[in-house]
């Protein structure tokens, strides 16, 4: 019996990649900085991901968007992909993972 | 969607050339003020330092100011910036208004040559604000954006006014003396713009830098009508009943305004998620000690009865706030935006992106560039205080050597290779 799905691993594996994506300022990447809300993959739809930034009107927030583009892009060539940039629910530090929190130096 | 543009050629090339540019004047200014210590022993009201003020206000402040908000209004605004050419047009007007200008003070050539250098300052002015206010509106009016564009009308009005004291110089036509127009001048100037466009922009930068939860804006609207009712009292006071007598009180209610905006400020800094500061937010943060000093400063120029100390105070006062306050925060906050655009500029292809904005420029330079300021300055302050040229020219020196480590590592961002 498969543990996951077709979908599921490729969702993990986006999961993954996009630890490639740094926010510029902070210099960690966006999963562990917890500003990916969700990663989806269909095979109608392909991938679709959800993401906000640490605060609205971030000059950075183009350069995140751009670099998810590239990555995907890289490496998931057999679907198209939409990204979207949301503000609900409001990013705040419990969002970080415990690697971006010992990054950050936070307690 | 924010869609800043900044890896547009144009729009790189015109805010690096308002950084250079400024840190080329404040080199300039730090050179001026070590030829000239002695004018620092005197009345405010002389040639030599009406031409470093200028300098130091327009050319170094206002010049830094103009490129970082051409990289940060529409950050605020969501926006384009509305013309990026009609931005070029202005800075030549400012540059050369402000060159003109401070060399009429420097030999005070109150003649044509000022009266040529005032009015073309005024047009870049007026052409930064077209560029300010053309620049698409929120969508949803921000208190950030309502300080700026207010900001900007007082630096509208700062320039009538001084260019109104400068046909005054030959065709007198102002009611009252010289020096009550230049107390409006000064007033509306650093409070009216500097201050106003700093709370601005910094009200929506810090909590963003420092990663702070979000905070209540209510301290920074009662900032904004302390502030602009203050201004607007100090102003028909001095012009329409022709009186500065009571301008110690409206300072106060501006007082009252800068104190809500550091608690703000203060709020933003509490509840950071960011613990250990970078070394250019630890300067931002030093910058708001300044501003507080300068209300201390400001309030026992009135308390003294004497004439020389008052004079000393005054002093002091201007130093506080442009070489104090605006220089640090600026130094802090150059190394916050300037690698920014830079970077985006040069790392546009998303496989060169290992290497972040700050490693743009010299850690190491920015940490030692703050004891050589912070001694220099205090140093220097002291030298006015007990009115003693020794010290003044060891300031001095100080300031030179500051101006210089700023001057190569701003250089280092912009000719940084990958």
């Amino acid at each position: 019996m498969e543990l996951f799905s077709e979908a599921n691993k490729i969702e993990i594996d986006i999961y993954h990649s996009l630890k490639d994506v740094i926010d510029p300022e902070l210099g960690i990447n966006i999963i562990d900085l917890g500003l990916v809300y969700d990663i989806h993959y269909s095979f109608e739809k392909g991938i679709v991901i959800n993401l906000t930034l640490s605060s609205e009107g971030c000059p950075m927030g183009d350069v995140i968007l751009d670099d998810i583009k590239a990555v995907l892009k890289e490496k998931f060539t057999f679907c198209d992909s939409q990204v979207n940039l949301i503000w609900e629910p409001k990013w705040h530090s419990g969002f970080i993972t415990p690697a971006g929190k010992k990054a950050l130096n936070l307690n | 969607m924010i869609n800043l543009d900044l890896s547009s050629r144009l729009s790189f090339r015109l805010i690096s050339l308002h950084y250079i540019t400024a840190t080329i004047n404040f080199f300039i200014a730090s050179i001026l003020i070590l030829c000239s210590v002695e004018s620092f022993l005197g009345h405010y009201f002389n040639p030599r330092l009406l031409s470093i003020t200028h300098i130091l206000a327009l050319g170094w402040g206002g010049i830094m100011i103009f490129g970082a908000l051409y990289q940060l209004l529409p950050v605020i605004v969501n926006s384009k910036l509305y013309n990026i050419k009609l931005g070029f047009v202005a800075f030549v007007f400012i540059l050369l208004g402000v060159f003109l200008l401070s060399f009429c003070f420097w030999s005070f050539n109150v003649g044509v040559l000022m009266q040529i250098a005032a009015p073309i300052l005024l047009i870049g002015v007026f052409l930064f604000s077209i560029n300010v206010f053309m620049t698409s509106a929120p969508k949803k009016k921000t208190i950030e954006y309502e300080f700026v564009v207010s900001a900007i009308l007082w630096l509208l009005v700062t320039c009538i006014v001084g260019v109104l004291m400068v046909f005054n110089f030959e065709y007198v036509f102002l009611s009252r003396e010289h020096l009550h127009y230049l107390t409006l001048h000064a007033h509306v100037g650093a409070f009216g713009f500097f201050l106003l466009l700093i709370i601005g922009v910094s009200s929506k930068l810090i909590p963003m830098f420092l990663l702070s939860t979000p905070i209540s804006n209510s301290s920074l609207v009662y900032s904004f009508y302390a502030i602009n009712l203050g201004l607007v009292l100090i102003l028909s006071d001095g012009f329409v009943f022709g009186s500065i007598d009571r301008i110690f009180f409206y300072a106060l209610l501006i007082f009252t305004g800068i104190l809500t905006y550091l608690y703000f400020i203060y709020s933003a800094y509490k509840s950071r998620v960011r613990r250990v500061l970078d070394i250019p937010m630890r300067k931002s943060m030093l910058a708001f000690i300044f501003i507080l000093l300068l209300v201390f400063f400001y309030i026992s120029t009135y308390a003294l009865g004497s004439i020389e100390y008052t004079f000393r105070f005054i002093v002091s006062t201007g130093l506080l706030f442009f070489m104090g306050f605006i220089s640090i925060l600026i130094f802090g906050q150059t190394f916050k935006t300037f690698p920014f655009i830079v970077w985006i500029a040069k790392f546009k292809d998303t496989k060169n992106r290992k290497i972040l904005p700050k490693d743009l420029y010299s850690e190491k330079l920015l940490q030692f560039q703050l004891p050589v300021f912070f001694i220099g300055f205090l140093v220097f302050l002291l030298g006015i205080l007990a009115q003693n040229i020794q010290l003044l020219y060891c300031g001095a020196i100080l300031f030179v050597i500051t101006a210089l480590l700023f001057f190569i590592n701003v250089m280092k961002i912009v000719l940084y290779k990958s």
